[in-house]
Parts: structure tokens; sequence; C-alpha cells
């Protein structure tokens, strides 16, 4: 079994 | 019916690499949860999600309800169902409201 970690968004950036 | 679908205006990609060894650190116990494995494109921004987001975002194909989703993770890893239901509902609500799923 693998730990469990909560979902989340880890990171936003502007592509341009 | 609340199984969700990908935008499909989304480009997305997994980094399989990265998911690799992130699966395999989360294997020997360790914690990994502010890695990005999987990346999301829309309108001129760039999206990282961690490895348990990434398999819940691979896994919205439409067919799947939040119960199947969470129900494949509560086999694979050390959780209990009524909690990563609880997180796949909210998640899947977060994304819902960014646009990036359609919740059917």
């Amino acid at each position: 079994m693998k730990k469990y970690i909560k979902p989340r968004i880890v990171g936003s950036s502007n592509v341009h | 019916m609340n199984k969700p679908l990908r935008n499909p205006e989304i480009v997305w990609r997994v980094e399989n690499r990265r998911q690799t060894e992130v699966l395999k650190a989360l294997e020997t116990g360790e914690e990994i949860e502010d890695s990005g494995t999987v990346i999301l494109l829309q309108s001129g921004m760039m999206h990282q999600l961690n490895l348990i987001g990434g398999l819940i975002w691979q896994q919205c194909d439409g067919q799947q309800s939040l119960t199947d989703i969470a129900g494949e993770l509560a086999k694979e890893f050390t959780v209990e169902q009524s909690e990563v239901e609880s997180d796949v509902a909210e998640f899947v609500a977060d994304l819902t409201e960014r646009g990036w799923l359609i919740n059917e």
C-alpha cells in the first residue's frame, strides 16, 4: 500500500 | 449523474516519469504531496496537480462516479473510503467551479 496524500493543485503559472 | 468529465478544451498531459517516481516514494512511506504529476493548460495558464489530484483527473472520463474514483484510490493507498470520498468530492467540486471539469 502507498501513503495517501490529499489531492490538490500544486502550482499555477502564466505560460507566457 | 455526478460523473465528472474533463473539459475537452483543456490540454493536459501526465508527467509519466515523475508520476512513477512519486508512486515509488509513497510506497516507501515518504510523503510527497507538492510534486506536480499532471499538467493542465487553459487560456494561457499552466496548472499542476499533485499525484492524487492527477489520478483523480485521469479518472474523470464521464464514466465513473465519485464513489468509483474514490474506490480505486482506496485500493491502492492507505486511506479510509470515507476520507478519500470526501476528498474526491471536494477536489472535483473545486475543479468544476474552475470550469476544468464538467459534472453531469
